[in-house]
């Protein structure tokens, strides 16, 4: 184990010495003593009193020198008196070491330690190694075990480089190489590279290539990425020349996150409302039925809701769930759920990284108005066979990462299944007993290197999801992506990125239960993508990206056909829908100063209709309605054209390293609409393309922040607002349906939405304790207003949109007991959402009515709901092949009943309404993991 | 269309679970109902005022005391009284013609004040004919009613219908004796005969029609009722009154919706809830719902024996099971018929005693629903039944 790993006791101070006089002398208050005092006790003594933290690597010290006690000890608040009590433990033991820095104590056997600028450095690797592997089967039970995360691995052996001969004082050279994660020999992209004297900069490609020019000499090097242990090097340098580094992850046996290279990161980016995630962030979130999953966290994170518990899609900064752009490996993915959204469809050990823009949406994406969710699939082990899976009672998962060609073709496999329906079987109602629901993924991952500067990315995923209900319905659905995508390197500074993708997604439902009436409903849309993109990067403060997007849609919006030769059923279909979509981009980063920098960017669209059209024209005096129905018409391709200018700017101004102020506009069009009047997104929502009736939706978005780092990173805050007015958003007319429906615009309302919030976040991303806090204030409405009575709502006044939920709070936590044992605690509290509620009931031509309220003007009971988990790992040491770990989660553990929806049933006796509750009581799972 | 996908509502109710809930209290929030038509046949109009009721109730509330005035033409104003709780007949009989237009005015004691968008009275088409035909429904047997409209007025977009149905019912043991107290009981005169009822309903359903898109002049027409072919009503006779009515964009907006809205809720099929936009406004911004009308009316009867399906099905018969004949001594008439309820039994027939001159020992009895078919409609033979 390469690792140089130091067995931490953090410890809480107000002390000490022991029984020298000075210190005694200076102790006026508190002043305690001891009869019998170890090393060990002493260390716990400080953590359980003082804020200093003392670090040991190896746990052997403790030992070495518990046989000594002192038989008074007096405690003081001096550092002095501290040093004093160490040094009479360690006074006698030649090849153990102290170092104190501010409460910092290190104290290493067989390794002097060092501190250069609050980072600290390790003088011998080699040696560290050795002590790794060593301090790894010490007993770490009575020490309180925290890691200490050295914040940089040095090299201090100078490297020479270069042809000595060719040496000239003063010549501009190149250093080139590649930078690979340790373990897997997976290239790492985006690696800072630069040089600590020579202030040159540069980052790695996506082969993880990078070349630094510098002077001829001495250099120290420095390589930082997010989650791994910095390195520093020092090299000679006397011509161009090749130098690789291998990156180790950061504590990686702990499981914990630590960023500590990417602390400062909210502060330092010029872009706002980002949200990465990084894989190891939702290991220790409370599973829900035993599995990580990526949605469920970003909907922990500011600024994102659901409509409910089990609701399909997500709602970001008060836009609806179809305004999201979810994209994995680049092609968009239309259902991201299964099982009715209690799982999302990624298969958590696949993916590679995850960020959500919610604010500043870069230009070169487009063609949806509130969020960006781009999820990347992680490139394989370059170097040997890996696996990693779990069982849990319901499903069990398998990925394994085979590399076939080393260092030029790998690949991922993995998959997903159900294996029962245990789920079902928990409930009392026998006919949701004796029902099936089901699903599957698979996911295939691999690259070609073609050379240091070109490689090829093929993605593949499928999934398919069923539903037995009541044995006389089925529901399917499947999610099918496909991406092949290029990367090449023409330049230092110019990286050229083409990708092309396939998504798929239909459903099908199936009654047979009266054959008479048995059918068969279908929807299915298939989107086809192009997309190429180029970044130049002419010096270290400017960036720029240019590109073009093409995406095609090809849609069945609904057919329904008999299934049985007795069934009645009338086949009957929807005309297909196709469609063009095109976008053209530009964006410019640039670095003004330190303090200053801006993004600034412009998305010209383009939408079209790319197959004939059968349309309709209306009577203009009158609301459309099928029966104000004129004339039928052909359109021919392109006659229906929509386009626009989106431009994107963000904006940061650093008031000091720790603090910085940011603000961004957006505005965005979205050409596809899912059409849904129960509020989430369920299987058999519909989605429609723009058509000459139904106007692109156009959103814009002003945002600021404000970003403050404490405690040198450890601590994140940040506090934003937003502000959004909506476009020709959607809501429906009274009465209207829309499977199989030929008249969608005749049922459809567009009008202005408004929405605005607060968001605000304190995170601790490492530490024993980590986790984070976030309060959203959220605010969304529409209004409808129209000349027609029959097409206003509510007066034509802004009413509260479905998904309307004005407080959010969400706590995650992990609390890591020791290597073995960590716990996790979650709590959730949010606003119950809009609803339409009957009031009374009448009767019209013998006929009874309901008569309801206004438009979402009541609200749903609100939302609680607490989470925790244990997670035990099995064995800790990293050097055996296999690793094994157990995970019980409960979710819901208090068991209540919180309202998904509200509805109503009509009976002989009057109306009755209902709570619906997705999970009423406490689901606890078991998980199995494992990796090899 | 809509009924073969309704099946997959139940969907999210399956997954979960459902709890009672409560709704707050909104005893404040009152709503008017208002359904009134002017025909084109002279007569006393008639206007249907009602509140509506809360949701665990299914009564209908009548509203009382209100002042309501037809203008026609914007000149001769009609008032009308109510007659019975809620039901509203003008004093004067009159009649609209086509192209006239009339306005309905609902003034409140406690002052709230309600008023109808300008109507204009409309022409309509003749109903060609109402036809009754055996098919099945969802497997089972049946006759169903459906009514055939030529169009033959291009001013007549909309159509929209209402029927009455009135079918004949028998009762096995048909009282023949009435108890007037103590032991003693007489016989039934002929008004009093309770062998044969007459039972009448609304239909129930919103039937509307564009006729653009839908014609029902074809021969499947619109089907109006569908009646499962052991039902009662297709034991003995049932005749069907239809009234077609014409509207226009606005009343047909009104009546769709309606309709579309009348589904149940809680299911992923269900449509988006609200209230029907309607002609009647409230001043003060009172809720109100309903729709004023002036129309004249088309309509038909028709009458549908069982025997106009020989052979096709079998109508079921009265369950004679629960009919046990008891008996009473005529001592014992009063004190009995106090305890057991004279409206849970009737006296189906006298037993004589042997004797010269015969004397009464007593009646059968038997449970009114056998005995008195009072118990289903009325007695009153409707002057239509043929």
């Amino acid at each position: 184990m390469k690792k140089w790993t130091l067995f931490c006791i953090w410890l809480c101070f107000s002390l000490a010495s022991y029984s020298q006089k000075d210190c005694l002398e200076y102790d006026v208050n508190g002043v305690q003593s001891y009869d019998s005092v170890s090393l060990t006790s002493f260390i716990h003594y400080l953590h359980d009193q003082t804020t200093y933290k003392v670090y040991m690597n190896d746990s052997t010290i403790a030992e070495m020198v518990d046989q000594k006690y002192v038989t008074s000890l007096f405690i003081s608040k001096t550092t002095n008196c501290i040093q004093s009590a160490f040094d009479f433990f360690l006074a006698p033991q030649k090849n153990v070491f102290i170092e104190y820095l501010d409460e910092y104590v290190f104290i290493t056997k067989d390794v002097k330690l060092f501190t250069v600028r609050e980072s600290f450095l390790i003088d011998d690797s080699e040696d560290l190694n050795e002590l790794d592997s060593g301090s790894r089967q010490g007993n770490t039970g009575d020490l309180l075990g925290l890691m200490l995360n050295p914040e940089s691995v040095s090299r201090p052996e100078l490297i020479e480089l270069g042809d000595r001969a060719l040496y000239q004082t003063d010549q501009n050279v190149k250093l080139s190489g590649y930078v690979r994660e340790e373990s897997t020999g997976e290239p790492l992209i985006g690696v800072s590279v630069h040089s600590v004297n020579g202030s040159s900069y540069t980052t790695t490609n996506r082969f993880g290539y990078y070349e630094l020019l510098v002077i001829s000499g001495n250099h120290t090097i420095q390589v930082n990425y997010s989650g791994k242990q910095p390195i520093s090097q020092a090299i000679r340098i006397y011509s161009s020349a090749s130098l690789d580094f291998e990156m180790i992850e950061k504590v990686v046996a702990l499981n914990e996150v630590v960023i500590s290279a990417d602390r400062d990161r909210n502060v330092d980016q010029p872009e706002m409302g980002i949200e990465r995630l990084e894989m190891s962030k939702i290991a220790y979130i409370p599973k829900v039925l035993g599995e990580n999953d990526i949605l469920k966290v970003i909907l922990a994170r500011p600024g994102v809701k659901s409509v409910g518990e089990g609701a399909q899609g997500f709602n970001v900064r008060g836009g609806n769930a179809d305004q999201n752009l979810v994209l994995f490996d680049g092609a968009p993915v239309y259902n991201s759920s299964h099982f009715f959204g209690f799982f999302s469809i990624f298969n958590a050990d696949i993916i590679g990284s995850t960020e959500l823009y919610k604010s500043l949406i870069p230009a070169q994406y487009g063609g949806r108005l509130s969020s960006v969710l781009d999820i990347r699939s992680r490139v394989g082990n370059q170097e040997e066979v890996a696996g990693v899976g779990g069982i849990n009672p319901i499903s069990a998962r398998l990925t394994v990462d085979v590399p076939i060609i080393k260092d030029k073709l790998n690949v991922i496999a993995g998959m997903r299944r159900t294996h029962s329906s245990w789920i079902l079987s928990q409930f009392k109602n026998t006919q949701v007993k004796n029902s099936d629901a089901s699903f599957y993924d698979l996911t295939f991952k691999s690259r070609y290197t073609i050379d240091s500067d070109q490689a090829i990315d093929v993605s593949f995923y499928n999934s398919g999801d069923e539903f037995n209900l009541l044995s006389d319905t089925l529901f399917h659905y499947n999610n099918t992506l496909l991406s092949g995508r290029y990367y090449s390197s023409i330049s230092d500074q110019l990286n050229l990125d083409i990708s092309a993708t396939y998504s798929g997604y239909d459903y099908l439902i199936d009654y047979t239960e009266i054959p008479e009436q048995a059918f068969q409903i279908e929807f299915g849309i298939k989107e086809l993508g192009l997309k190429a993109v180029a970044v130049q990067s002419p010096s270290e403060v400017e960036q720029r990206e240019v590109g073009v997007e093409f995406k095609g849609y090809f849609m069945q919006p609904g057919a329904i056909r008999a299934n049985s030769d007795l069934s009645g059923v009338g086949d009957f279909s929807l005309e297909d829908e196709n469609s063009l979509e095109m976008g053209l981009f530009v964006n410019e980063k640039y670095e003004f100063s330190s303090q200053l920098s801006l993004s600034a960017g412009i998305r010209y669209s383009l939408y079209g209709n790319i197959s004939s059209v059968t349309s309709q024209t209306y009577d203009e005096s009158l609301p459309l309605d099928q029966s104000t129905i004129q004339d039928t018409v052909t359109l021919a391709p392109m006659d229906i054209l929509y386009h626009g200018l989106e431009p994107r700017f963000s904006l940061r101004y650093s008031i000091s390293p720790y603090t910085s102020l940011k603000a961004s506009y957006n505005r965005t069009r979205q050409y596809i609409n899912m059409l849904s009047n129960t509020v989430s997104i369920s299987p058999i929502d519909v989605w429609k393309l723009s058509d000459e009736y139904i106007q692109p939706q156009i959103g814009d978005q002003f945002s600021v922040g404000i970003y403050k780092n404490f405690n040198k990173g450890i601590i994140e805050t940040s506090a934003e607002v937003y502000f959004k007015n909506f476009q020709n958003i959607l809501d429906y007319k009274i009465g209207s349906g829309f499977i199989l429906n030929e008249s969608v615009e005749t049922d459809v309302l567009q009008g202005k939405g408004r929405s605005y919030g607060m968001e605000l976040l304190v995170e601790k991303r490492t530490g024993k304790l980590s986790g984070w806090i976030s309060y959203t204030y959220s605010r969304s409405f529409i209004k409808i207003a129209s000349d027609f009575p029959t097409e206003t709502i509510n007066d034509a006044n802004f009413f509260p949109t479905n998904y309307d939920r004005p407080h959010d709070f969400s706590l995650i936590s992990n609390y890591k007991l020791n290597r073995r044992w960590s716990f996790s605690f979650s709590a959730k509290y949010s606003s119950g959402r809009p609803g339409t509620y009957p009031l009374s009931q009448y009767k019209l031509d013998n006929n009874r009515g309901l008569f309801y309220s206004n438009r979402n003007e009541y609200r749903i009971p609100d939302y609680f709901r607490i989470d925790v988990g244990v997670n035990l790992d099995k064995n800790l040491r990293t050097v055996k092949k296999y690793h094994g770990s157990w995970s019980l989660s409960v979710y819901n553990v208090l068991g209540r009943d919180n309202a998904y929806s509200v509805y109503f049933t009509t009976t002989q006796t009057g109306v009755r309404a209902y709570k619906l509750s997705i999970f009423d009581s406490p689901i606890p799972t078991i998980t199995y993991n494992f990796s090899f | 269309m809509k009924s073969s996908y309704s099946h997959i509502g139940v969907l999210v109710v399956l997954f979960s679970c459902s709890y009672p809930f409560a709704l707050e209290s909104i005893d404040d929030n009152k709503v008017l109902i208002v359904n009134g038509i002017i025909t084109g046949d002279l007569g006393n109009q008639q206007i249907e005022l009602s509140l509506a009721a809360s949701l665990d109730t299914l009564f209908i509330i009548p509203s009382s005391d209100a002042e309501v005035i037809v203008t026609k033409n914007f000149t001769e104003t009609y008032v009308f009284q109510e007659t019975t709780p809620g039901i509203y007949k003008s004093i004067d009989p009159f009649k609209g013609e086509v192209g006239d237009q009339f306005e309905l005015a609902i003034n409140y004691p406690s002052g709230e004040s309600y008023k109808s968008e300008v109507v204009t009275h409309k022409p309509t088409v003749p109903i060609d004919s109402i036809a009754a035909v055996y098919s099945t429904n969802n497997d089972i047997g049946g006759v169903e009613v459906r009514v055939i409209s030529a169009r033959s007025n291009e001013a007549v977009k909309y159509l929209r219908w209402t029927y009455d149905e009135t079918y004949e019912i028998k009762v096995p043991f048909a009282s023949l004796f009435r108890w007037v107290g103590g032991n003693k009981a007489v016989t039934r005169d002929t008004t009093e005969r309770v062998e044969t009822c007459w039972r009448t309903i609304k239909g129930e359903n919103v039937f509307i029609r564009d006729l653009n898109t839908t014609a029902v002049d074809g021969q499947l027409g619109l089907p109006v009722r569908f009646i499962e072919n052991d039902a009662v009503e297709l034991r003995h006779k049932v005749s069907f009154l239809v009234t077609q009515y014409t509207v226009d964009f606005t009343g047909y907006s009104f009546w769709n919706t309606f309709d579309r809205i009348l589904s149940e809720n809680g299911s992923l099929a269900d449509v988006q809830p609200g209230n029907p936009v309607g002609n009647i406004y409230s001043e003060e911004g009172h809720a109100v719902i309903g729709y004023f009308d002036a129309s004249d009316i088309a309509q038909k009867r028709v009458f549908i024996k069982p025997s106009d399906f020989e052979g096709q099905f079998t109508t079921s018969k009265f369950d004679w099971d629960r009919c046990i004949q008891r008996k009473v001594r005529i001592d014992t008439l009063g004190k009995w018929m106090t305890e057991v309820g004279e409206e849970n039994y009737s006296l189906y027939r006298e037993l004589d005693q042997p004797g010269n001159p015969p004397s009464v020992w007593g009646y059968i009895y038997v449970l009114k629903p056998c005995g008195d078919c009072r118990v289903y409609g009325t007695n009153s033979k409707p002057e239509f039944w043929q």
